[in-house]
Parts: structure tokens; sequence; C-alpha cells
């Protein structure tokens, strides 16, 4: 499939594992050049290694994007590698499930400040580069959490917190020719949803109550990030696209 | 891929079948459907001159038996079908407190019945092919906008509609999905901003324009995108969404350009 994505810059957030690294491979398959930027660096680095070894361009960067420096040192390296950034992918995330009662303030500042404020940094930083060539995708991905899990009151308000984001830069970028839009996925078959003690249960109910009838697929998620990223997504900005399999409420 | 396009002589329709014939060359087997057998026929002759095999047929979708009609055209034709896009729509002005009931009833036979009437036709053999449906919806689906209030709330039965079918047929291996368009350079909008040399239709492109956070109209080319994409396999495990293909107006500044608030 051409996107006309080749020789484009894409930074992945998060690219060393689930989502984030097969959306990573997948930008480096339509001939991107790929920033894998994760705070595990040596999962971040097999990730780079393997899109060197299909002949594709790849560099890894260890991150921690709650921090500022860290986030700014990020673009600093994707720019020293491939000259600027036209695609930003904020999709480094985790979770840290429990019921209000049981929730410490950390397992709720850690949620809140990956998702949220690392997509604030991350973007803060490279928008300049965007703005500057008048030419860029910001992809969020989000989760049909936003619309609240029980056990998740960290992550689904930091989930919600996103797209509140990229609506307002979507508003606020416009007029750079930068469109800002986030991906919501459902249940996908990633490490961190097969690591959940009840996954088996999941897997039942997704295949009796979805009207897909199945998980989603890492790559399907990927599909949708491509496509908002693409030129062909040009007059999209702002939208919240949801990769469910049917399911919202 | 085997596809129905209706509303398929002008505008997003048009660019569509269009962009379907260069991305897809001789595998676009394009069923087109417009009410006017004329105008297809430059239509069916371009599509072939990209390299598509087209049928063209010129149809009220009102009328009953139509829908049953494309679907066995299409399985005649192509032996079978992967894909419907439900596009067919008229705009109607005018303010509900004045609005006859013939005008109302008007625009829900053509903006929103004939989605259900042809997932209805064809999805037997959407479910063979593990097919999808994909119908043009509004963002006036989304915001009321005077003086658009019957086309309005066509255009959310028709998201509705839509969102009913994927959660019905899901399990059949059907994908249903709509697009919601913004202002879009199209024959609907011919008489209000597509004119360049009327200063009035400038005047109100430039106003618009400025109320998009792209800053641009739509081109329908742009549409047809998002329109291809939740019709073909990248969108695989989406279904029941409404895309929004507007530059970002209607979470901007719907107002400015005359609309209500909403939510989406």
């Amino acid at each position: 499939m051409d996107l006309m994505l080749k020789d484009k810059v894409a930074i992945v957030t998060g690219g060393g594992r689930g989502i984030g690294a097969t959306t990573a491979r997948r930008f480096a398959a339509e001939g991107a050049k790929v920033v894998i930027a994760d705070i595990d660096d040596a999962v971040a680095q097999t990730v780079a290694d393997s899109i060197r070894a299909d002949g594709g361009e790849a560099v890894a960067v260890a991150v921690d994007v709650t921090d500022a420096d860290g986030a700014q040192a990020m673009a600093d390296a994707a720019v020293a590698a491939f000259g600027t950034v036209h695609v930003l992918v904020n999709n480094a995330g985790l979770t840290r499930d429990t019921r209000i009662t049981k929730m410490s303030l950390a397992d709720w500042d850690i949620v809140i400040d990956v998702i949220l404020k690392g997509a604030f940094l991350c973007s803060k930083v490279v928008v300049p580069l965007m703005e500057a060539q008048r030419w860029g995708r910001v992809v969020n991905i989000s989760s049909r959490a936003h619309l609240g899990n029980p056990g998740q009151t960290n992550y689904s308000s930091a989930k919600a917190g996103l797209i509140g984001f990229t609506r307002a830069l979507a508003l606020e970028q416009g007029r750079s020719g930068i469109t800002v839009n986030a991906v919501a996925p459902g249940i996908i078959d990633t490490e961190m949803v097969r690591a959940l003690p009840h996954f088996d249960k999941i897997v039942a109910n997704a295949e009796k109550s979805l009207p897909l009838q199945r998980l989603g697929l890492a790559d399907d998620v990927a599909d949708a990030i491509l496509f908002l990223a693409s030129e062909r997504a040009s007059y999209v900005t702002g939208d919240v696209l949801h990769v469910t399999g049917g399911r919202y409420g | 891929m085997r596809m129905i396009v209706t509303g398929a002589a002008s505008g997003i329709g048009l660019a569509t079948a269009t962009l379907a014939a260069e991305r897809f060359g001789d595998s676009a087997k394009l069923l087109v459907v417009d009410l006017s057998e004329d105008a297809l026929g430059d239509v069916a002759a371009d599509l072939r001159a990209r390299g598509a095999e087209v049928e063209a047929l010129a149809a009220d979708l009102r009328d009953e038996g139509v829908a049953e009609r494309l679907i066995a055209k299409s399985v005649s034709a192509f032996g079978g079908l992967d894909a419907v896009i439900s596009n067919a729509g008229i705009v109607g002005t005018g303010e509900l407190a004045t609005l006859g009931d013939d005008d109302y009833a008007r625009m829900f036979d053509v903006n929103a019945r004939p989605t259900w009437r042809l997932g209805k036709a064809a999805r037997g053999e959407l479910a063979r092919s593990r097919g999808a449906i994909v119908a043009t919806a509004s963002i006036s689906s989304l915001y009321p906008t005077p003086p658009l209030g019957s086309y309005s709330a066509s255009k959310a039965a028709q998201v509705m509609l839509v969102q009913q079918m994927a959660l019905e047929w899901g399990p059949d291996g059907i994908r249903c999905n709509c697009v919601s368009p913004g202002p879009t350079y199209t024959g609907i909008t011919a008489n209000a901003f597509n004119d360049a040399d009327n200063p009035a239709h400038v005047a109100n492109r430039e106003r618009r324009e400025a109320a998009i956070p792209l800053r641009k109209l739509g081109q329908p080319r742009e549409v047809a995108e998002a329109i291809l994409f939740l019709a073909g396999p990248g969108a695989s495990h989406i279904t029941g969404v409404n895309l929004v293909v507007d530059g970002g107006l209607s979470i901007a500044l719907m107002p400015a350009v005359g609309g209500g608030s909403g939510h989406r």
C-alpha cells in the first residue's frame, strides 16, 4: 500500500512493544524513517535492529516521556538522525488498575503523567519542527476506555484527557498544516492485555459480545494510525477514530 | 474491489468511483448509480478509460425494488460485491416551523432509507465477501445547522441506522461505517461558494475558510479517501464509526458559519 509516507520521519513513543512496535514496523515498511522511543532501551533497540535487518531505517532512543529534558533529547536525536520530524505518534502508556478505594496517589500519578503529560511534552518539542515545514501529523493513542472502565479511573481519565488535548491542539495547529487526531482502540491482543489475570475471560467475552466477534490486533490499530498519518487523511483533524470491532459503551 | 456507488455522477460519489478506478485499476469493478442516464454515460466512459470495469444504472433510490436490482446487477456483472457506498443525498433548506410534510419525508426518503434498503438487499453478498457498507452522512448529523432542520435530522438518522446495522450484521462479518464531510466543493454547495467569479460566493468561502482549523474547504477527493479507507482491509476492525472529514470545523466555530451547539 503506497501511503506516500516514504522518507517521512516518524517518532513512535512506547515504540518498543505492542501497538507501538507494530506501528513502527509498519511505518518502516512504507519507507518512513522511524524513531523508536521507549523507556526500555533494550526493547527499543530490538525493534530498531529488526527494522534495519529488513532494510528499513530506524533509530532507538531511550526516553522517559514524563521528563521535559528527555522529550527534548528525543526530538534532538530524531533531528540528528533524520533532519526533522513529520509524524509523532503519542503511544506511550501504561495501566495501574484498581478500584478507587485501593488506588494510591502513585498509581494515579504515573498513569496520568505517562499518558497525558507525556503527550504534552513530546508534542511541545516536535510541533515547532512541523510548523517550520508547514506539514505535520500528530496521532494520539487514546482508548475506548475514555468512555469509562471500572477499575481504571486513572487510565480512563488520562485517555479522555488525551481526546481534549487532541482537539485543542488540532484547533491551535490547523493553520500550520498540522493535523492532530486520536485513535481509540478497544481490546487489542497485546502483551499488556495478555498479562491481565482474566485474559481468557476477555477473549471469550469479545468473541461473544463484540459485533465483529474477535479481539483487535496491533496491526488493526496500526492501519488506522498510518491512514491518519498519511496524505490520504489530509482533511481529517480533531477526530477520534475508534478501532474497537464495534464496541463503544 | 467490487463496489456499488450511489450518487456517482458528481461530487463525493464521482470522486470515490474515480479514486477506486485509479487505485485498483483493472481490479476495480464499479456499478455507478445516479438519477440521470446522460450524466452516468460520461462517468462510465471516464472510469473505463482509467482501467476499471464499469456498469452504470440510472435509478431513483426512492423506488421499491431498486436496491435488489442493484445487488443483482453487481452479482451478474462482477460475480459478487465487496462494498456498498451509499452516498446519494440531497440538501433541503427550510425552517421546521413552516416545513411541509412532503419536504420532510423527501429528505428521509433520499438521505436515509436507501442505506437501509441497500444494506438489507446486499447483506447476503456482503456476508459472503466479508464486505463493507460506507454511507455518507454530514457534520450536520452531529450539529444542528440552520436552516437545514430536516436535512440534519435525516443525516443523524443515517448515522444511527448505520451503527445499528454495524451491531446487527457484525457477526455476519459485515462492517458498516459513515463519513461526515464538512463543507466540500460539490454540486450541493454550487449555489453557496463554488463560483470564484461571484463576490458573494467568494465572501462566503472566505468566511468559512477562516472558521476551519485547516483553513480550506474540503475537496471531494479528500472525503473519497476516507470512504475507501473504511471500505477496505485497513479498516478491518473498524465498524459503527462516523469518521468526520471536515478540516476540524465541527470542533471549532460552528456558530461562526451559522451552526448551533452540539456534541460528538
